[in-house]
């Protein structure tokens, strides 16, 4: 009887142990799939070719096997976007170490928002440019990539403070273009817990 | 009657201690939350270099003069590096009338440790009425 009530005790014990264990979260794949040839091809960020706050080309290549964080923004928006940065400076300041993960904030504004005036806006809010960009091109392509890439709904609307409506949204993007979260970027508490998200795709990515 | 002596003066005190935090501009929050906290920020940091902090802060006390025209006609080259040609600018807010502005001044002027004699309305209009 003894033995039964230790054995038992014992794969009890096992059992909490285990599931006490923290599982590594598997991250969804986001966004619809497309069929192309009859295959279903998951959503992905299509290739682009844009230039960043030094004037420099950046394209899609350059975050093959990172793991980014995209956003959408413009450098006189009144809006939403100070609350926004301000969330992807804790970003910035929680990931500074980690290798192979990015920041990327695309501008709406590209007439504004020249590389210079963007670089200038960088160092102003203490952005470390080794791991964070600021996106310029077209105004047609950033805003097709934001609606139909990214899902961050964004449009010219004169009515709008700053000229521009868009979501706050932070999007996660994985080392093959797919995109696996996304918060609230004006939400401090939803930035938070994204962070959990954030680690659980860099420990996918390994 | 001391009983009741000893109890009224505990319930004033403690009226007195639950009224330290409170300020005493509640509109004015309310416009300051609609007009200016979306940068300044709620807490009144503002962020980094880019949008100044207004806590405790001295650029506030030396612009008190200025304070109802910057809030009005905005103001350009905030950005204490100004050797680049590019100006990053705190937006107008041309609509806010002489009343919203006076609550926004005295709320920013009686928040986050900063203490200043409250503003008039005919403090506000005098100071409008000379913007450069």
């Amino acid at each position: 009887m003894n033995v039964k009530l230790t054995s038992l005790l014992i794969i009890n014990v096992l059992v909490i142990l285990y599931s006490c264990k923290p599982a590594i979260q598997e991250l969804p794949y986001l966004g619809r799939d497309k069929i192309v040839d009859g295959h279903e091809v998951r959503h992905q960020i299509r290739s682009f070719n844009y230039i960043d706050q030094d004037s420099i080309p950046f394209n899609a290549d350059l975050l093959k096997d990172q793991v980014y964080l995209a956003d959408f923004f413009f450098t006189s928006c009144p809006s939403i976007c100070p609350k926004v940065m301000k969330n992807m400076l804790r970003v910035q300041e929680k990931y500074k170490d980690t290798p192979n993960f990015k920041l990327v904030s695309f501008s709406l504004d590209p007439k504004r928002d020249t590389p210079a005036r963007m670089k200038k806006f960088a160092s102003s809010i203490g952005a470390d440019l080794s791991m964070w960009h600021f996106v310029h091109g077209p105004k047609d392509s950033i805003m097709a990539i934001a609606n139909e890439d990214y899902y961050v709904p964004a449009f010219e609307d004169p009515d709008a403070p700053g000229g521009f409506d868009h979501s706050g949204k932070l999007l996660l993007i994985d080392g093959n273009g797919h995109l696996r979260g996304f918060a609230e970027g004006t939400e401090d508490e939803d930035v938070t817990d994204f962070f959990k998200t954030i680690d659980a795709l860099l420990a996918q990515s390994k | 009657m001391i009983k009741f002596t000893y109890s009224s003066l505990l319930i004033i005190c403690l009226c007195i201690l639950t009224q330290c935090d409170r300020n005493e501009y509640p509109s004015g929050k309310r416009y300051y939350d609609a007009y200016c906290g979306n940068c300044h920020m709620e807490d009144g940091k503002g962020l980094s270099k880019l949008i100044p902090s207004l806590e405790k802060s001295q650029y506030l006390l030396n612009e008190q003069d200025e304070l109802p025209c910057i809030i009005k006609k905005g103001i350009k080259s905030m950005v204490p590096d100004s050797s680049s040609e590019v100006q990053l600018s705190m937006p107008a807010h041309p609509k806010l009338s002489e009343i919203e502005i006076l609550n926004i001044c005295n709320y920013i002027n009686n928040s986050w440790g900063n203490q200043q004699a409250p503003m008039f309305l005919i403090d506000i209009e005098n100071k409008l009425n000379i913007c450069d």
